[in-house]
């Protein structure tokens, strides 16, 4: 089972991250786009170029797992910051400086069907 | 990356944003604010180029402002945008108090066009992460793919569920509307030769303003500082301040390591830039945007700088010079017809209204605001329009910008976590609201402030009213999350959704 959830960060740690999620099985139907006009606006300062991952996420994906390929992803990155949303939940990410264990904690609070 | 993001201005309300990391930063801020003394700025000081940039916060956003009213595309956004959440609004409170369902999927447009088989499989898809016996999911009658936006006022409430569902399908017409207008006005161009990604609007709104930030700063602290403002810019800064880098250095004629050998920069030819493309109107179609504005001139000056900055002309004759080769409406012109195509918006919406001025009061309030910006916007164009320069130099600008129309200011303190203590505004103006959004515990809100609102930095002639800005920025966020989710914060969206179960008993889904 899976459930559409949706993570926007900077190109190249979002191309990395995408590619890492469907080789590992996590996100099969992962597709990308550029983001939107109100999420330029909004995250564009932050982040630059900010593209859009968009796909079923497995139920039973582990937030752990998640969060090593979050920090792997955004060490390819100049933006250190990922924002996750799913269907009931949604958290800006600040990946600079962090343990696994705490962006596995953001990531539950943003996901929290994984529990 | 830059981290001195202190400020922000939001069109939809009108409004500033001003954040103080510390309680320095604001003591900076305050000095820098009064204009009576140069803030001090040691050398060594750990977030010397953060003081810099909080010291010169108030002429950035307040350029916002100003390029705000002088520009149509962001002025016409700002007022369909407040047009659909005013017709979104009854359908909203109707949703939220309902019991015939405790589930509501939103964007709630995209979920009212799913034919009944694709809500079937979200539904599918969601249950099992919602709790058992709370997966009544709001179900309305499938919005057609065409529609045509309804012409009549909603502003009566329902009194049967018939009634609410014609009420919500109406409302939800219109919206949809809206949103297709809205779209060309804020898209931008994809992947243009300045860059891959989205070149929005907002990369010529920051141009402007991070123009007038580099001119303040020099003036408030010396040009070294100014060098070492582009430096920051040149060197941590976001995609838009390297646009602006970008641009100062085709348009001013310099590289950027002219700014370290002491070598001046000639800044007049990209000052007539950055207010030449705010200046179209609806008569110029896409090529009035500021962003596809933007994006012409720098692709031509690339190829033929003489062609673009002929010698010898002023800042006026420039922004003449290209109006004729681009066939834009003479920028005096077009400046007076966007005022006369608003002008006529809010005519329209008051005569509907008015019609229902008992039943419509908070849709005529908001017209009333709107009446505001409009009276700030005449007060701006008639001196563009009678002295191009003093808008277009910056420096003139801010010879005093008391003198220029004010928006209401949102500042707040995140030092500490119980705020700054009240003592410390004893000085500030009678009519500031205090705490109005800020996480202060209920136990030290009488002693502490974690926010300040202003109605503007400067006292004017020409404002907006203040009272309806607060009170529409606490519905606009709802509005926004439910209509248009990606321009939400994801803590804004965690708290409405907070709010939501605990006041109405409604969960919030996203469709994603």
């Amino acid at each position: 089972m899976t459930v559409r959830i949706s993570i926007l960060g900077e190109k190249a740690a979002i191309d990395a991250l995408k590619a890492d999620l469907v080789e590992s099985g996590l996100m099969p139907d992962a597709d990308d786009r550029q983001a939107s006009a109100a999420e330029v606006e909004r995250l564009g300062f932050d982040i630059g170029v900010v593209v859009e991952i968009l796909g079923g996420l497995v139920t039973t994906a582990k937030a752990v797992d998640l969060a090593r390929k979050f920090l792997k992803a955004a060490a390819l990155g100049r933006s250190k910051v990922i924002e996750v949303k799913g269907p009931t939940g949604a958290r800006t990410i600040k990946l600079d400086g962090k343990t696994e264990a705490e962006v596995e904690a953001e990531i539950l609070k943003a996901l929290p069907f994984l529990k | 990356m830059l981290v001195q993001n202190f400020g922000g201005f939001t069109p939809s309300l009108p409004g500033i944003d001003i954040r103080f990391p510390s309680p320095e930063h604001l003591a900076h801020f305050e000095i820098a604010w009064s204009r009576q003394a140069r803030p001090p700025l040691p050398d060594d000081h750990p977030d010397r180029l953060g003081l810099i940039c909080v010291g010169t916060v108030v002429e950035h956003e307040l350029r916002h402002f100003h390029d705000f009213l002088l520009n149509r595309d962001m002025l016409l956004t700002s007022w369909l945008r407040r047009r659909m959440s005013l017709n979104a609004l009854p359908a909203i409170v109707w949703l939220m108090k309902s019991e015939a369902f405790d589930v509501i999927p939103y964007p709630i447009i995209n979920w009212a066009r799913l034919p009944e088989r694709a809500r079937a499989v979200r539904r599918a898809e969601l249950g099992p992460i919602l709790p058992e016996d709370r997966r009544r999911f709001w179900n309305p009658r499938m919005l057609p793919a065409r529609i045509t936006a309804p012409k009549t006022a909603i502003v009566d409430p329902p009194r049967t569920e018939a009634e609410a569902e014609e009420m919500i399908r109406t409302g939800l017409k219109a919206v949809r509307g809206d949103l297709a207008t809205i779209a060309p006005l804020r898209y931008g161009l994809d992947n243009t030769p300045l860059g891959e990604g989205r070149f929005t609007p907002r990369f010529a709104f920051e141009l402007s303003a991070l123009n007038v930030q580099f001119h303040s700063v020099i003036k408030t602290y010396g040009f070294d500082e100014g060098r070492e403002f582009l430096s920051m810019l040149a060197d941590q800064g976001t995609t838009y301040s390297q646009l602006f880098i970008e641009a100062m250095d085709l348009f001013t004629g310099a590289r950027r390591s002219d700014a370290a050998r002491r070598e001046p920069i000639h800044l007049p030819r990209l000052n007539a830039v950055a207010t030449w493309i705010m200046t179209g109107c609806a008569e110029d179609g896409t090529k009035g945007g500021p962003a596809t504005r933007l994006a012409t001139l720098m692709d031509q000056a690339r190829a033929a700088w003489d062609s673009v900055f002929p010698d010898g002309l002023s800042s006026a004759a420039l922004m003449d010079h290209w109006d004729e080769r681009t066939g834009a409406v003479p920028f005096r012109q077009s400046l007076e017809r966007t005022q006369k195509e608003l002008e006529n918006h809010l005519a329209a919406a008051r005569m509907l209204f008015g019609a229902f001025a008992k039943e419509a009061a908070h849709q005529l309030e908001a017209v009333s605001t709107y009446d505001a910006v409009l009276k700030c916007r005449r007060a701006l164009i008639d001196t563009v329009i009678a002295d191009p320069l003093t808008y277009v130099d910056p420096s003139l600008w801010m010879e005093n910008l008391g003198n220029w129309p004010q928006c209401p200011v949102h500042m707040k303190f995140s030092a500490g976590r119980f705020g700054l203590p009240r003592a410390h505004f004893a000085n500030y103006p009678d009519d500031t609201r205090y705490n109005l959004s800020s996480a202060v515990p209920p136990d030290y809100a009488d002693s502490h402030v974690g926010d300040a609102y202003l109605r503007s930095f400067f006292p004017s002639l020409h404002d907006i009213p203040s009272a309806p800005v607060i009170k529409h920025q606490q519905i606009n966020l709802l509005f926004e999350l439910l209509v248009e989710p990606e321009s939400v914060r994801p803590i804004d969206a965690m708290a409405l959704r907070d709010f939501a179960e605990t006041s109405w008993g409604k969960t919030l889904v996203q469709l994603l």
